[in-house]
């Protein structure tokens, strides 16, 4: 055969087989391979915005909603238009001391946006009261300083119009980065899935670690070396806590310590076994569930107020304790794909074994794991929507909030579906580049 | 050119596998200095025991002492380790490491060498196996003559007392085999003292100061090569050989 022949015939079967593709997949008959990753973005923003543009305001109001835009503006009063066009507002609670950039925003009885008003600069200044004073008539020329912190505005527009004081703090990055910070919505459900997923490849790494330590270790050597230890630990642990000095306590403790210490070699296993294999077995919406309704308010009752985990902090805690278990078992499989050789040889050059997981096993572990961590992550970033359970206000509770005002849950669905994709889709073209980025030479 | 006093000693040790008797008392001696060959049968213990003097099997019973220190205690295990270098058939080299880097870390996590030392002492034994110019090479893009060479080099940045090769040059193209014997011949000219486990005839002739042949988990005979080779005594090493030599 002739060389150009078999480059033709190379490159010929390198090329998707369009017909094949076409009698198997009818309906995906889409050359993805040849569209670039931003290409997919743009198609995925493209059909989004197109279809909520082709439908109805509605999908706008709703995304707005789930999204908690726009993060530069809060709103600080309302009212009505009187007969006579003219509007008067509090402002309600008071401002905080600051400089302030506050619009009037006026929308038409259908809610449409119908206008907004100039610029009224004020300052609040430090430790003004929150009284009744003269209402501000026009937007000043130059930043109004104030004697409330709860000023009044006025001014004329049509009758019948609603009024929206919003405060816009858009000249304020610090203000916006805190608001980013609050944001309910999208903001709440990424900052959860990010901490929540920090927290379980932690706890994953270190129970996954313990979980290929020797299921029958040697208890007998040094036994009574550490059952000294543990007897020296719990006669200190007397010494200091007073309320251990009853009889049942002070016992169980002088018994407990030695044969804590006599199982120490054979503790990292069966621990992180029972940790992987219970979690794992329970449901994550009872896990959430229970950390909500159960263990936050009895570690808010035993300690007096000082462990307060209610809202957010206790959903962090259960989706990462969740998951972990998963992660745990992810990094054994991980560990324990690499073949046995590779411990040998760093041991046989001294290393110990923490040395050798460290530099020689975990390094080449993670990259063997990284698809199934990534997997998990996108789990993780799904699963992140059961927290709505314990009212916490992010994508899909704010979706059901819409939905319970305006009573569209074609829309508000449809918004929360939309949402959770482009978050699910990009994620996995993030992982997809990571782990091309990081494959083991040579594999 | 071997001396009185021996760096290895295995005293009727024993090993199981389960139902599998490993090894069945083995004592050896082996003086500083010398080279010592073992053959035998596959499934003869003659892996088990390099392992066990390497502590990477323990042994059931009997004792190890290498270099003058008893292998029972825990604290002991890595200090003898790093004396005892120890090249597999499968050369297990760290993949998502370079060359120098395999030969590099070792040194600066066990021994606590600088990163310029080390460096140093990795280029000098790459130097010395014959491939300096592999040194920035991963694993994968090496062949496995040279991957092997790599495994003796990062054995050597340890300068361990003692070399334990576990049939360094099975898992080789015959083609590649000679590279890796004369760096091993060389090393057996400057001294080092080396157990191996090997079938090659020409690095036993050349090299070995003694060869043993083990069977069943047993020493069944020891002797000069020539000896072992030419005039084997025993009937079970007439027989192996018999199928070996053609």
């Amino acid at each position: 055969m002739e060389s150009g022949e078999t480059t033709e015939s190379l490159s010929k079967a390198l090329q998707p087989d369009w017909e094949a593709r076409r009698r198997g997949r009818i309906g995906l008959a889409i050359p993805w391979e040849n569209i670039p990753w931003w290409g997919i973005i743009v198609i995925i923003v493209g059909v989004i915005a197109g279809f909520s543009a082709l439908t109805n305001t509605r999908y706008i109001d709703a995304l707005y909603f789930i999204f908690d835009l726009p993060w530069n503006k809060v709103v600080v009063a309302r009212g009505i238009v009187d007969e006579d066009g003219h509007w008067t507002v509090t402002v309600q609670p008071g401002l905080e001391p600051g400089h302030y950039t506050l619009y009037a925003q006026f929308n038409d009885q259908e809610g449409n946006f119908a206008g907004r008003s100039e610029a009224y600069r004020i300052v609040v200044p430090e430790g003004v009261p929150a009284k009744e004073s003269p209402p501000v008539t026009a937007p000043p020329q130059q930043p109004l300083e104030l004697d409330t912190s709860t000023p009044t505005l006025m001014g004329d527009a049509v009758a019948g119009y609603e009024v929206i004081v919003y405060d816009d703090f858009s000249n304020s990055p610090w203000r916006m980065l805190v608001r980013i910070a609050t944001a309910n919505g999208v903001l709440l459900t990424i900052r959860t899935t990010l901490l929540a997923y920090g927290g379980a490849l932690v706890l994953g790494l270190i129970f996954g670690v313990m979980r290929v330590s020797s299921r029958s270790p040697n208890l007998t050597y040094h036994a009574g070396r550490r059952v000294a230890i543990g007897l020296a630990l719990a006669l200190v642990a007397l010494a200091a806590v007073p309320a251990l000095r009853t009889l049942p306590l002070a016992s169980l403790v002088v018994l407990g310590g030695p044969i804590l210490l006599f199982l120490l070699p054979a503790l990292p296993y069966t621990i992180s076994t029972l940790y992987v294999e219970i979690v794992r077995g329970v449901p994550m919406l009872v896990i959430i569930l229970y950390m909500g309704f159960a263990v936050t308010p009895a570690l808010r009752e035993s300690t007096d107020n000082m462990v307060d985990l209610r809202g957010w902090p206790s959903a962090l805690i259960g989706l990462a304790f969740g998951y972990g278990a998963y992660l745990a078992e992810v990094f054994r499989a991980g560990i324990q794909s690499i073949p046995r050789g590779q411990m040998e040889a760093a041991r046989s050059l001294g290393m110990s074994y923490m040395q050798a997981m460290r530099y020689i096993i975990l390094p080449q572990a993670v990259r063997v794991v990284l698809p199934p961590l990534g997997n998990d992550f996108i789990s993780m970033l799904k699963d992140s929507s059961l927290i709505s359970v314990i009212a916490l206000p992010e994508v899909l509770q704010q979706g059901r909030l819409w939905i319970s005002r305006n009573f569209r849950a074609f829309e508000g669905f449809n918004s929360v579906v939309m949402v959770y994709l482009v978050m699910t889709l990009l994620l996995s073209l993030m992982v997809r580049t990571v782990e091309r980025r990081t494959n083991l030479p040579g594999r | 050119m071997a001396s009185e006093q021996p760096v290895i000693v295995l005293e009727n040790v024993h090993k199981r596998f389960g139902n599998v008797h490993a090894l069945r008392g083995i004592s050896l001696e082996v003086a500083l200095g010398e080279v010592v060959v073992v053959i035998g049968p596959s499934g003869s213990g003659k892996s088990t025991m390099l392992r066990c003097i390497n502590h990477l099997e323990t042994v059931d019973s009997g004792r190890i002492i290498v270099d003058g220190i008893p292998l029972d205690k825990a604290q002991n295990i890595n200090k003898v380790r790093a004396e005892v270098g120890m090249v597999f058939q499968l050369f297990n080299l760290f993949p998502h490491l370079t060359a120098l880097e395999n030969i590099t870390l070792a040194q600066r996590v066990v021994r606590k060498r600088s990163e310029e030392q080390a460096v140093a002492i990795a280029r000098e034994l790459l130097e010395k196996v014959g491939i300096p110019d592999k040194a920035d090479s991963y694993p994968h893009q090496l062949s496995g003559g040279q991957q092997q060479r790599v495994a003796i080099a990062r054995a050597l940045a340890m300068q361990p007392k003692i070399m334990l090769f576990d049939e360094p040059t099975s898992a080789l193209d015959p083609e590649m085999i000679k590279e890796v014997l004369d760096v091993m011949l060389d090393l057996a000219r400057e001294g080092m003292t080396m157990v191996v486990v090997s079938h090659e005839i020409g690095f036993a002739r050349a090299a070995a100061t003694r060869m043993i042949f083990m069977d069943e988990g047993q020493i069944i005979e020891q002797g000069s090569p020539d000896e072992i080779y030419f005039n084997p005594k025993h009937e079970r090493t007439k027989l192996f050989l018999s199928k070996v030599l053609h």
